[in-house]
């Protein structure tokens, strides 16, 4: 029992519960409850830009080899681009089958577009130069002070890459950066504790502002999604995981403290950190976990693919429009293109919806409005296959790279509670914990810190 | 042969040639290019402003002294004022003996001043007040994100003044600035890598988008406005330069690989990085070039000097509307101080030029139109002047310091592919370094 106390995920679990029961029985105190949802977002997301820097210069100054970097780029961005396209088809091919929309006979004519006015006008996306070229950021501090991932990224890289090639004088600068890593991972250590009031906070509020009942009129196409949404991660991933050599059930049990907080918050960032140093102690490799993971939530997105098709094939349903075969394989060929630019946006998912819409074009793009009841429900159960998808990406690409130590993933995934454990002992903040003593200004910048510094 | 192609000012000159034949062969396929121009620039600028901070702070944490660190402000100053006036004068006297704009009779009531309504409206905006408190930024890191290079100095000035007045109680500081300029100028030595493919499309843009067209029919002011930077260039700097007791084409040849990129890019910033390691390894005082040469991007911009007053002279021509001496110092005196301004705020000198024609009053400000179409031709001599100039001006002030060695850079300058072949060989990544031991 204490031991379960002391469990992040069983606490998490319990909050996610105790939010829902909340947010049901009285539904305006459970709406009230969203800042501390919003909060916990926050707290995490203000440290992802420097967590993402110092992980991926400290990765790649150990890689050390700028055509190393572009190999794991390469089949992180392959394997990325086969996973997505699984994603899309998949979508569409259910919402052939299952035809959750058939039957609604919605008027689109009828439907209040204003509540959509904003992301039909966003959805007008960017061409693939501009894309390209806001990977470059204007400035280097305005990239982290706007936390754009993909600006930081690229200068993460082109830092690792540098610091590698300046090898000896390079050293006490790579120190630093990693000093500064395992600070802002013990600053996340300190917000995690508050995750389950994030988790509760934010669960109140979608169950009390959407209610249980809201899930019931559009059933047929929740129940849908979150059922490929299953299958895809038991199946696709599942398959891809074994060839690996690992079990997916026990992964998923490994990465269960995420998938709640996931679960909670439905924000699949609010996990990022946590499931970038999960990945590392299974045994992933440093600069494969540091490139892949937020390489891989920009274009791996693997819940927004499967329902990007099954809602635009949903919407052609309830509006009763024909889509003839030909269309079907121009909705995936548009969305292979939008889903990826869909990250450099926020608000995502549905502004590539709507972009891919109005490129179809017979389809009426005011059936995105049937949807917006429902979307925070649709998006837990995307961001907790983004979740995974981008934790079976880091396993595969290591994998690949020759770089998985399969010996100690396996003993680690055998030994989920104890690992749990000793991260809850390393991550614990002690409110009496001395003081650090300056050392003598003689050995500053000495060997004192730990970290082997060879001259 | 060999070597030659492995020389980054070989590939930048082949890089612009290819470019500018795509451009004019293939005119739609060179303006589609253009992403790869603007990829290079942004690829520079996203890192010129750290840069700019490390550089400065070591500069002046290494002078000791606030003394001499205000001497060579001073300095740089009092140099800066003598090119960028000279220029502006050259400017008017070329507007006034070659009348590039005469006999054109436009009437400015039938030209679209919407397309340059952004430029007047901006033009408006800074008073002396205004400008001086604009260079304390409102919030430090706001200053980096911003790009503001003139906040940026006055930042990096103020640390690198607190640094030296520290002492021995900040080497730590100090060390880690060094080390992040390092780590800086190693970055932009693997961004040079793609210095060439930058000035292609570019080049291949400039072409395609404006042609040989647009060449020919404002011809006259294009010709004049060349001449006159040569002859600036070749005259005025060239004698500057020999006052410090080196030759100017020498000092050329030494540039080359900056004023291709210059050239190619038609921004001059994207080659500020790389002149001030060569001014260094020439044999200018660090505080000099670390200092003075971030300074002079703002301040000593004698080719935009040299195109304001000529411009503001031909747009008066071609409307003709009669302008007299009288008018024409006004024009030089309120240049003298809006062209200074024009540095804090971007898009630069169109909009100083706006300024300029509405403070004057009886030149038409709609006469601008006539410029935007060769605005992009104009900007690359425009560029390379102002290059050229903070190049020499960062000689001269090293000189005036008596902290020019003159013996080396004599050395440096009759020896430039030795210094190139070393540079290239320094800024190689090699994609088998070792791994550095910090991190096993």
């Amino acid at each position: 029992m204490k031991r379960l106390a002391h469990s992040l995920y069983a606490q998490v679990l319990i909050a996610v519960l105790a939010g829902a029961i909340l947010g049901q029985l009285d539904p305006s105190l459970g709406t009230a409850m969203r800042p501390l949802g919003e909060g916990f977002i926050k707290l995490v997301k203000m440290l992802i830009a420097p967590i993402v820097f110092t992980t991926v210069v400290t990765g790649i100054a150990k890689m050390g080899d700028l055509r190393k970097v572009g190999r794991v780029g390469l089949k992180a961005i392959v394997y990325f681009e086969v996973l997505t396209t699984l994603a899309l088809a998949i979508g569409l091919a259910v919402g052939k089958v299952v035809r959750p929309g058939a039957g609604m006979n919605v008027n689109a004519a009828t439907l209040d577009k204003s509540a959509i006015a904003s992301y039909t006008t966003a959805g007008h996306s960017m061409s693939t130069a501009d894309f390209l070229l806001n990977i470059i950021p204007k400035d280097v501090v305005d990239a982290f002070a706007r936390g754009d991932i993909l600006q930081v990224l690229f200068f993460s890289v082109l830092c690792g890459v540098a610091l590698a090639a300046l090898r000896d004088d390079g050293v006490r600068l790579l120190h630093l950066i990693d000093e500064f890593s395992h600070v802002l991972f013990r600053i996340i250590a300190i917000i995690m504790r508050v995750a389950p009031l994030g988790a509760f906070g934010a669960m109140a509020f979608t169950v009390g502002k959407y209610g249980i009942a809201t899930l019931l009129s559009l059933g047929k196409l929740m129940a849908a999604f979150y059922a490929t949404s299953a299958l895809f991660v038991l199946i696709v991933l599942g398959g891809v995981l074994r060839w690996t050599g690992l079990g997916m059930f026990r992964f998923l049990r490994y990465i269960r403290e995420e998938i709640f907080i996931v679960l909670g918050t439905s924000s699949s960032e609010s996990a990022l950190p946590l499931l970038m140093s999960k990945m590392e102690r299974l045994g992933c490799s440093k600069p494969v976990v540091g490139l892949v993971v937020p390489m891989g939530y920009s274009f791996n997105l693997d819940g927004t693919s499967i329902y990007l098709t099954l809602a635009t094939l949903f919407i052609a349903q309830a509006t009763n429009t024909p889509v003839s075969f030909g269309q079907e394989l121009e909705i995936l060929g548009v969305l292979l293109l939008t889903s990826k630019g869909a990250a450099a946006v926020t608000g995502g998912g549905f502004i590539t919806l709507a972009a891919t819409l109005s490129a179809v074009g017979n389809i009426p793009v005011a059936g995105l409005t049937l949807l917006l009841g429902v979307d925070r429900f649709m998006s837990e159960a995307r961001a907790i296959t983004n979740l995974i998808g981008n934790g079976v990406a880091s396993v595969v690409v290591s994998k690949w790279e020759r770089e998985l130590d399969v010996e100690r993933a396996r003993a680690v995934l055998a030994n989920v509670t104890a690992v749990e454990a000793e991260e809850y002992a390393a991550g614990r903040v002690e409110p009496d914990a001395t003081v650090p003593t300056l050392p003598p200004a003689a050995t500053v910048g000495g060997s004192s810190t730990g970290i082997a510094h060879r001259p | 042969m060999r070597r030659l192609a492995r020389s980054l000012w070989v590939q930048v000159l082949a890089a612009a040639v290819l470019g500018a034949a795509v451009g004019l062969f293939r005119p739609a396929l060179g303006s589609a290019l253009q992403p790869l121009g603007d990829g290079f620039i942004r690829l520079v600028r996203m890192i010129i402003a750290p840069i700019i901070f490390t550089t400065v702070v070591t500069a002046i944490a290494k002078v000791g002294g606030r003394r001499k660190l205000g001497r060579v402000a001073w300095k740089a100053i009092v140099t800066f004022e003598i090119l960028t006036t000279i220029a502006l004068l050259l400017g008017v006297v070329a507007g006034k003996v070659l009348a590039p704009g005469a006999g054109m009779n436009v009437d400015p009531r039938h030209l679209d001043a919407r397309a340059i309504a952004g430029y007047t409206t901006a033009g408006k905006a800074l008073t002396a007040s205004e400008f001086l408190l604009g260079i304390i930024p409102r919030d430090v890191v706001d200053a980096f994100a911003k790009d503001d290079v003139l906040q940026v100095i006055f930042f990096s000035v103020l640390f690198g003044v607190a640094l030296a007045l520290l002492r021995d109680g900040a080497t730590a500081v100090v060390a880690f600035v060094e080390d992040l300029s390092a780590l800086l100028f190693r970055i932009m030595a693997m961004v040079m890598r793609v210095a060439p493919l930058g000035v292609f499309g570019a080049v291949a843009f400039t072409t395609g988008k404006f042609g040989l067209g647009t060449l020919v029919a404002l011809g006259e002011l294009i010709a004049a406005f060349y001449l006159a930077c040569a002859l600036f260039i070749l005259v005025v700097l060239g004698v500057t330069l020999r006052f410090a007791g080196l030759g100017l084409f020498r000092f050329l040849r030494y540039l080359r690989q900056e004023i291709l990129i210059t050239l190619g890019t038609s921004s001059s910033e994207s080659a500020l990085p790389l002149l001030m390691e060569k001014l260094a390894r020439l044999g200018c005082s660090r505080p000099v070039v670390g200092f003075a040469t971030p300074l002079g991007y703002s301040f000593n911009l004698t080719g935009t000097a040299i195109y304001l007053t000529l411009a503001s002279v031909f747009i008066a021509q071609a409307t003709s509307t009669p302008i007299g001496v009288g008018k024409g110092l006004e024009i030089f005196a309120i240049l003298m101080v809006t062209s200074k301004t024009a540095a804090a705020v971007t898009g630069g000198g169109f909009i100083a030029l706006a300024a300029t024609l509405t403070a004057v009053g009886n030149v038409p400000v709609a006469g601008l139109t006539l410029l935007l179409g060769i605005d992009r031709i104009m900007s690359e001599a425009r560029a390379l002047t102002n290059l050229i100039g903070n190049g020499v001006a960062a000689v001269a002030v090293s000189r005036w310091e008596g902290e020019l060695d003159l013996a080396r850079a004599r050395a440096v300058l009759s020896n430039v592919a030795a210094v190139e072949a070393e540079e290239l060989e320094a800024g190689r990544i090699d994609p088998k370094a070792a791994v550095p031991a910090v991190l096993h």
